[in-house]
């Protein structure tokens, strides 16, 4: 089976991988995917969203890899999309390489303005006349460390460094025929809009340095083009007087512009693209680079995140002959401020509502009723979850991811096109769902009745999914097998209840 | 319908999750809504090459093509920049001429890319180039170099102007700074960021442009995205005739290597150098030798069908002239065509300011122009030049009188200035001025209340060196506007095409504030212009020569803005070949002076009237008119009068100037002297004007001090005058300071007499004659020596000294040479000569003269207050005539006189002789010598005077063995006294006390002894000093008997008297006694002896019996010790006193005299 190198360059770059991270521990599935090796791509190795990425993505790998055994394959569930680090693809190779073994490509900490990154100063007259001509002033000057500020230009030089680098030779030389490649990156910033069209040109250059140009000549790319969706807050006439750093969200428009019309020119290489963007809502906070620059997840990064799965469905001989082009429709009528799944297709209401709403009740009950329950419910004594809960290295991280899955949730609500799906706030399990709520009633004078998804429900859910996985062997399960038993529970539990009592489909 | 997650507004609409759409091309971007774009900081490199610039201006003409007619978008601002580029090196050459040369500058592909990729810090660089150049753009592939244009900033660095793309042929650099250079056409600056679409931009530029399209195919097929932007009916109408020819047309662009400029293969060409301008309908046609290229004239609005603006390039009617244009003449660019050749426009020559004077200018001495005035207009009005100096680069001050029209009406002045152009026509420059303009173009006018004079107003043309010193007088009287009353009205001189500067150089003009300004008073200051250089003179060392500063311009700057012009129009003569001689004496209290010129030898006293005065003054003569505006023919007031007398004043309009003539007087030059009703002629009050700082600043001749001229006509009180120059040189400083500056000021004067007479004399021959009287020490006639040296050798570029002539003798010369007296073989005679301070006397015999004399017993004596520093006017002379003057019986010139010795009375620094003479100048107006007449008490006073004098010469003839002499001649304005002695009765009784006197003390005398009254007495001196030569008249002995008489001098070996010289310590008791004796012997022998006594009825004297000799006896020890200490403190150690001691008892006696007997009468009289 393939595998998909998925390269997320600048801030909205990791912003996607982060909803798909979710969407994989959801139990999303990505198609004909041995494994997904995500690279995020970005030289301010501070920025925010870069660093919460690649933070969930570790807490994921690890968690996948909890659940996995080595004998088969988990075939869906929650964590069963495998995820590995370029390193790990070939951990010989990757010791001897010196590779690090993480999600983000290391570019060694470029802390120095743009202009010493050229050697301008001891470039001959004419080809520092030529850079002065190519390059503003301001880009000169500017510190690398904060990455390319909106100037692609920029961004084209610099990341050109990469395919000197150790990262693309050992992912050239592990190449494999059926690999396929997608880029995710916005087009109007700086970081995203210049590494995309290079990583493209690189990989289609036949010549050196880097390994394989045959399988990269043929390799099928796909690329997530996302176009403006927020707006950032215009600084004060003080602000900008005092020289402060800012991205001016004005000219996203027509630097998008301009980006398309010199891809459509001369971007060539790409089979598969996938346009996405959206009217913004509310300017977000203005900060161009480094910590500070952590946005709120937004439904357009989650609704980007499908498209690589989208991709991988694709079949090669649909992307042979000419390259492909995809928008996303809701559906819905007019401009709805509010998105909820019955916006989605059937198909991804199946594949992709439905895990996220079974992950939503997993993540829910196991944070606000199983603390509660461990001593009294039947599920929980048969793996000793009381004292696991605090002790057990799989589940603290679980508690992690669970917490940082309520965070995203509820960014998601905040934007403009508000991700009304799932309802965070709510505890009470028939509200959870938007589009669809478990039918109750039908009960005599309030007694009896179909009370839909109560805790004692899911609780009994819970017990009895437990109680078909317990095997004999499993009398005392060591950590790993307990986590194992744990989620495999919830699994069942969680589909179960979508199934039988929402009835979602 | 779905709703598609999207940001244009095209495309399929139905699908639902991800669905086939096709790809974002140009039509899709075009439906996307950008309205925030226009408002963006920051220009967006959204493209990720490093070649993004290049493309971004691709994707910016795409933009506009499809937005004709925004004009804001960063799309529009970028091809703006881009044509901004492509013209600026189309004019590449028009540039350079202007000083903004473009730097080519080329990167070549293959070695910069070698380089840069043999050195392990560039090669990422190196990398990402080659990257873009082989694998994006096929275009890219076919470049081989990219040209660097780099412009120059004002300080002379360079910066990136553009560089050439395969895309769009150019492309503009980043951080594009405003160039601080207009547009040709289209309006604003280049790169000021607005866009100026190709079809607004100069024609030949776009002409250029559509000839490359369609005579170069390569523009056409490798810049696209240019063409689109370019008329397309304009190139196929091209298409339809002949083809252009490039190579005729236009010049191939080089690099600074030299190699051709080219993009892809096309060659990049510029306009070709045009700046030389063969023919113009608009060359300047100046009345001068201008320097540099002749400018075109050319005014905004300008219309002038059918003729060419330069070569064969015909005047477009719409060529936008601007009114003024701030560059440097050499740097500008024709409007319309911008390359770069001088051309001059309104505010070249006209300024926006008029400033006027409250009365009528002289246009005679100042340039005015045609001025035409309406009836209703002002009289008192006189509009200056509002002028800029650069009008007289091409023209003379004469010209204004054909190119300049001004005309003057109750509301305003119009002002013309045609300036004559190639083939005879002429461009006319017109402005109205207004009290308030309201509008454009209108200009202000201003009245600026000064008054304005030049003095020596002469210019020579063949003797520049004699240009070498002017003098301005500033009366400022702008004292009733708030801002002007606390600023002062400025000027400036224009000399040869530029301001002179306040200090250094060859050239300064320096400012002397020297009364200030008060509400209500006007201020005055004082320029000097002074062209000076030091050259070797031969002998080691340096002097000065004299510089032509003869001054075109004055430029008159009103405080809080406006200038205008005064052009003199100064008298330029060519020198004679006349020599003048000009003789001064010094005197203690007048000063005279004499002159004459070769061929009328007769000696006249100085002066000069209306037609030759040395001072130029703004204002003009007043004219009385009839009722039909006719000069009347006979003028009621002096031609003095009508010019300075005048007074203006007139609040409601803000006028105010009423005492120039007091501020011409006092502090400067009368513009008359002896002549057309001047209150002023020679000879003179010795005196200088001061202003109040002059002890605290460094002397300035008419700057802060001047001769003062204005002392008998000052009506304030205090002023400052100073007196009393001649005795005082060589006790201080200041004093030094003011003969100097009285010395200059004559010869000022004196060179100027030279110049303006008719015929015209010969600077350099002028003689100068001065007198030293004997009873100068020989420190004291050496300074004096070199005093006058100096001023004349300086002022009249001469190495000629002064000629130093006795004073005792010059008389003899004026009545010999011109035979005033006729004296026989063995006729001997007595020239006696009493001025202010000494009298000198010349004795004659043996057909020579034979001894002069000279003692300090004169008109000080008889009309002083004495020795002692008094400054209470108690002689009894002067008292009796003030009091006798009744001003009820006064007419207006009267009360005028009576006014002015009044003033002279209460001025603490005067004393009674200095009244006294103030008396005597007004004697027609006040009678004082009528009145001394009937004195009978005071008139001893004239007795005694006068009898000592004789009674001295004749001791003296007798000790010198002379015989006694025939003639006794008097001369001298002291000697007026013994007019007043002899107009009491007749000459007979004068000459018999003279012949009883001379008698007692020398012997018999000839029966024919007469005394002369020589006519104009006063002038002798002068007048022989004219006539005098050094190398005939050697000076006769002199005599300084400071013994005592009549007791015989020591003899020398010869058994001669020798001149006996005694210190003052030396002048013991003994000889004191000695002294008192002789004076006693003296005074017996006119108040005593029988003969004298029966004379002083027929004198008009009368006096109680022994009351005179009592007085006299009481002062007599007195004042000779009161002298004899003075002599001790002011002689250096070891001098002799230089005259006899015989008048020191008599100086404080004849005052005391003088005292007693007027105080005695008045109580007598009050009793």
């Amino acid at each position: 089976m393939a595998r998909l190198f998925l390269f997320a360059i600048g801030g909205s770059g990791a912003r996607v991988v982060r909803s798909l991270v979710h969407l994989l521990a959801a139990g999303v599935r990505i198609p004909n995917c041995e494994a997904v090796v995500p690279v995020l791509i970005d030289p301010d190795t501070q920025n925010g969203d870069v660093v919460r990425t690649v933070e969930l993505l570790k807490l994921y790998e690890r968690l996948h890899r909890q659940l996995s055994d080595a004998k088969r394959e988990r075939p869906d569930g929650f964590f069963a999309q495998p995820l590995l680090t370029l390193a790990s693809l070939s951990s010989a190779d990757a010791a001897t390489s010196g590779l690090r073994d993480t999600f983000v490509y290391d570019f060694g900490g470029i802390n120095k303005s743009f202009g010493e990154f050229l050697h301008r100063s001891s470039l001959s007259p004419d080809s520092g006349g030529l850079v002065d001509l190519l390059f503003s002033k301001a880009s000169l000057d500017a510190n690398l460390d904060l990455g390319f500020r909106g100037s692609p230009n920029v961004g084209s030089v610099v990341l050109n460094g990469l395919m000197e680098s150790k990262e693309m030779r050992f992912l050239a030389q592990n190449l494999r025929a059926d690999d396929r490649v997608f880029f995710v990156s916005s087009i109007f910033g700086g970081t995203g809009a210049a590494g995309f069209p290079l990583l493209v040109k690189n990989m289609r250059h036949e010549g050196p340095p880097l390994a394989n140009p045959d399988v990269r000549k043929r390799m099928k790319a796909g690329a997530l083009v996302l176009l403006p969706y927020f707006v950032l807050d215009q600084p004060s006439a003080a602000e900008i007087a005092q020289g402060a750093n800012f991205i001016d969200s004005r000219s996203f428009v027509t630097k998008t512009k301009t980006a398309l019309s010199y891809y459509a020119q001369h971007l060539k290489g790409v089979d598969a693209t996938y346009y996405l963007g959206d009217e913004p809502g509310q300017p977000l906070a203005n900060n161009p680079g480094k910590d500070a620059q952590r946005n709120a997840a937004h439904l357009i990064e989650l609704v980007g995140a499908l498209a690589p799965v989208h991709f991988m469905c694709l079949a090669d001989p649909d992307i042979s002959d000419r390259p492909l082009y995809h928008e996303f429709g809701l559906k819905a009528g007019g401009d709805p401020s509010d998105f909820d799944f019955a916006q989605l297709p059937d198909d991804l209401r199946a594949t992709v509502a439905r895990p996220l709403i079974r992950f939503h009740y997993f993540a829910r009950y196991l944070t606000q009723h199983t603390p509660g329950e461990t001593s009294n419910a039947a599920y929980a004594n048969q793996i000793d979850l009381g004292a696991r809960l605090k002790n057990d290295v799989a589940l603290r991280d679980l508690n992690d991811f669970l917490t940082r899955y309520d965070g995203w949730l509820k960014e998601l609500g905040l934007n403009r096109r508000h991700f009304r799906a799932l309802r965070p706030d709510r505890t009470n399990f028939n509200e959870m769902v938007a589009d669809k709520a478990p039918k109750t009633g039908g009960g005599l004078l309030g007694i009896g009745g179909d009370k839909g998804i109560t805790p004692d429900v899911v609780k009994g859910q819970l017990n009895d999914a437990m109680g078909k996985l317990h095997h004999a062997k499993d009398a005392h399960p060591d950590e790993r097998r307990a986590f194992q038993l744990l989620i495999a529970a919830f699994d069942a539990a969680t589909e179960a209840l979508v199934k039988e009592k929402l009835q979602y489909a | 319908m779905s709703k598609i997650l999207r940001r244009h507004t095209t495309g399929p609409t139905t699908h639902e999750g991800w669905g086939a759409t096709g790809p974002i091309t140009k039509d899709e971007l075009k439906s996307m809504p950008d309205p925030e774009g226009g408002r963006a900081q920051q220009t967006a490199v959204a493209i990720p090459s490093p070649f993004a610039r290049m493309h971004l201006v691709e994707t910016a003409l795409e933009y506009v093509r499809q937005h004709p007619t925004e004009t804001a978008s960063i799309h529009h601002r970028l091809l703006g920049q881009l044509w901004d580029a492509w013209e600026v090196i189309f004019n590449y050459h028009q540039l350079e001429k202007a000083g903004r040369k473009l730097l080519i500058r080329t990167w070549q592909r293959q070695p910069e890319m070698a380089k840069l990729e043999a050195d392990p810090s560039t090669r990422p660089l190196a990398a990402v180039l080659r990257l873009y150049l082989e694998q994006s753009d096929e275009r890219f592939g076919r470049l081989t170099d990219v040209h660097l244009f780099y412009w120059t900033r004002a300080n002379g660095t360079p910066y990136l102007l553009a560089g050439t793309s395969p895309l769009t042929a150019l492309f503009p650099a980043p951080d594009l700074p405003e160039a601080l250079m207009q547009r040709t056409e289209g309006g604003g600056a280049y790169f000021d960021g607005h866009y100026v679409p190709l079809g607004a931009r100069e024609g030949a530029f776009q002409q250029y442009l559509y000839e490359s399209w369609v005579a170069e195919p390569g523009f056409r097929t490798q810049f696209r995205a240019l063409e689109a932007v370019l008329d397309a009916d304009r190139i196929r109408q091209l298409e339809f005739g002949t083809p252009p020819d490039l190579g005729a047309g236009y010049e191939r662009l080089r690099d600074h290597t030299g190699n051709p400029v080219t993009i892809c293969g096309l060659p990049l060409r510029v306009r070709p150098d045009e700046s030389v301008i063969a023919s113009s309908d608009f060359f300047i046609v100046p009345t001068k030798t201008a320097a540099g290229p002749l400018p075109l004239v050319l005014k905004p609005g300008m219309r002038a069908p059918g003729k060419y603006y330069f070569n064969k390039k015909s005047w477009d009617d719409a060529t936008q002239v601007p009114a003024t244009d701030a560059r440097l003449l050499a740097d500008r660019t024709l409007p319309g065509v911008s390359f770069q050749y001088p051309y001059l426009t309104i505010n070249d020559l006209l300024e926006d300011t008029l400033l006027a004077v409250p009365y009528q200018i002289d246009e005679r001495k100042f340039a005015c122009g045609q001025v035409k005035t309406t009836r209703d207009a002002p009289q008192d009005f006189g509009p200056l030049l509002p002028l800029k100096p650069r009008f007289f680069d091409y023209f003379t001050p004469a010209d204004l009188a054909r190119l300049l029209t001004v005309e003057v009406t109750a509301h305003h002045v119009r002002v013309a200035l045609r300036i004559p152009v190639q083939h005879g026509g002429f461009i006319e420059f017109e402005r109205a001025y207004h009290d308030n303009p309201q509008l454009d173009g209108v200009g202000k006018l201003q009245v600026t209340n000064v008054g304005l004079a030049i003095f020596p107003f002469v210019r020579a043309s063949d003797a520049p060196q004699y240009n070498d010193l002017y003098k301005v007088m500033l009366v400022d009287a702008n004292t009733l506007d708030e801002r002007a009353m606390h600023q002062p009205v400025k000027l400036e001189f224009w000399h040869q095409g530029a301001a002179i500067g306040e200090t250094g150089g060859e050239k300064s003009a320096t400012r002397y504030d020297r009364t200030p300004k008060t509400p209500t008073e006007e201020g005055s200051a004082y320029y000097t212009v002074r062209g000076e250089r030091e050259e070797p003179d031969g002998r080691g060392s340096q002097r000065k020569v004299g510089q032509d500063v003869a001054f075109e311009l004055v430029v008159v700057q009103h405080p809080g803005g406006g200038r205008s012009l005064a052009v003199p129009l100064w008298p330029t003569v060519t020198q004679g070949t006349g020599q003048f001689r000009f003789a001064v004496d010094f005197g203690t209290t007048n000063t005279h002076v004499a002159w004459n010129e070769g061929t009328t030898p007769e000696p006249k006293a100085f002066g000069f009237g209306a037609d030759e005065s040395p001072v130029g003054l703004l204002k003009k003569m007043f004219v009385q008119r009839d009722q039909n505006g006719q000069p009347l023919a006979t003028q009621e007031q002096t031609p003095y009068e009508r010019l300075v007398m005048a007074g203006i004043e007139d609040d409601a309009r803000k006028i105010r100037l009423k005492r120039l003539s007091a501020y011409l007087e006092r502090e400067f030059v009368p513009p008359m002297i002896g002549a057309d009703g001047s209150p002023y002629a020679f000879p003179i009050r010795t005196a200088t004007s001061e202003s109040a700082d002059f002890t605290t600043r460094p002397a300035v001749l008419l700057g802060n001090v001047n001769i003062g001229f204005g002392l008998i006509t000052e009506e304030l009180s205090p002023s400052y005058y100073f007196t009393n120059l001649k005795w005082s040189i060589g006790s201080d400083r200041f004093t030094e300071s003011r003969v100097r500056a009285f010395f200059e000021e004559l010869l000022l004067l004196f060179r100027a007499k030279v110049l303006l007479a008719r015929p015209t004399g010969n600077v350099a021959q002028t003689r100068l004659t001065w007198f030293a009287p004997l009873s100068f020490s020989v420190p004291q006639r050496n300074l004096f020596q070199r005093e006058w040296n100096q001023a004349y050798q300086r002022i009249f570029q001469t190495a000629q000294e002064a000629l130093c002539v006795a004073e005792s003798t010059a008389p003899y010369y004026y009545l010999t040479e011109l035979n005033k007296i006729t004296l026989g073989e063995t006729d001997t005679a007595a020239f006696v000569d009493i001025g202010g301070g000494t009298t000198d006397v010349l004795l004659y015999a043996d057909r020579a003269p034979v001894l002069n004399t000279s003692f300090r017993f004169a008109g000080t004596d008889l009309w002083g207050d004495g020795g002692a520093r008094v400054t209470r006017k108690e002689n009894g002379l002067v008292r009796y005539g003030l009091d006798q003057l009744v001003p009820a019986t006064f007419g207006r010139s009267a009360q005028r006189a009576h006014n002015r010795v009044l003033k002279a009375v209460e001025n603490p620094a005067y004393t009674s002789d200095d009244v006294a003479s103030f008396l005597f100048a007004y004697d027609g107006e006040l009678g004082f010598s009528r009145l001394l007449h009937r004195a009978q008490h005071l008139r001893v006073l004239f007795y005694l005077h006068f009898g000592a004098i004789v009674y001295h010469i004749g001791q003296l003839t007798k000790l010198y063995g002379l015989p006694v002499p025939r003639y006794l001649c008097l001369t001298g304005r002291g000697s007026l006294y013994v007019q007043l002695l002899r107009d009491g009765s007749d000459t007979e009784t004068v000459t018999a006390m003279v012949r009883r006197i001379l008698e007692a003390t020398a012997g018999p005398v000839p029966a024919r002894f007469e005394i002369v009254f020589v006519p104009d007495p006063k002038q002798a001196t002068a007048n022989g000093g004219v006539l005098a030569n050094v190398a005939t008249r050697p000076n006769p002995q002199a005599a300084k008997p400071t013994g005592v008489l009549p007791a015989a001098e020591p003899t020398d070996a010869d058994g001669k008297p020798a001149p006996h010289t005694l210190e003052p310590a030396q002048i013991t008791d003994a000889v004191q006694a000695a002294v008192l004796a002789n004076v006693g012997a003296c005074l017996d022998l006119l108040l005593t002896d029988p003969a004298l006594v029966r004379l002083h009825p027929d004198l008009g004297i009368r006096n109680a019996p022994g009351q005179v000799r009592a007085i006299l006896e009481k002062h007599l020890a007195d004042s000779l010790t009161t002298h004899r200490q003075q002599y001790a403190r002011l002689l250096e150690a070891g001098a002799p006193v230089p005259e006899t001691l015989f008048f020191l008892p008599l100086k404080e006696a004849l005052v005391g005299l003088s005292k007693e007997l007027h105080s005695a009468t008045t109580s007598t009289s009050a009793a």
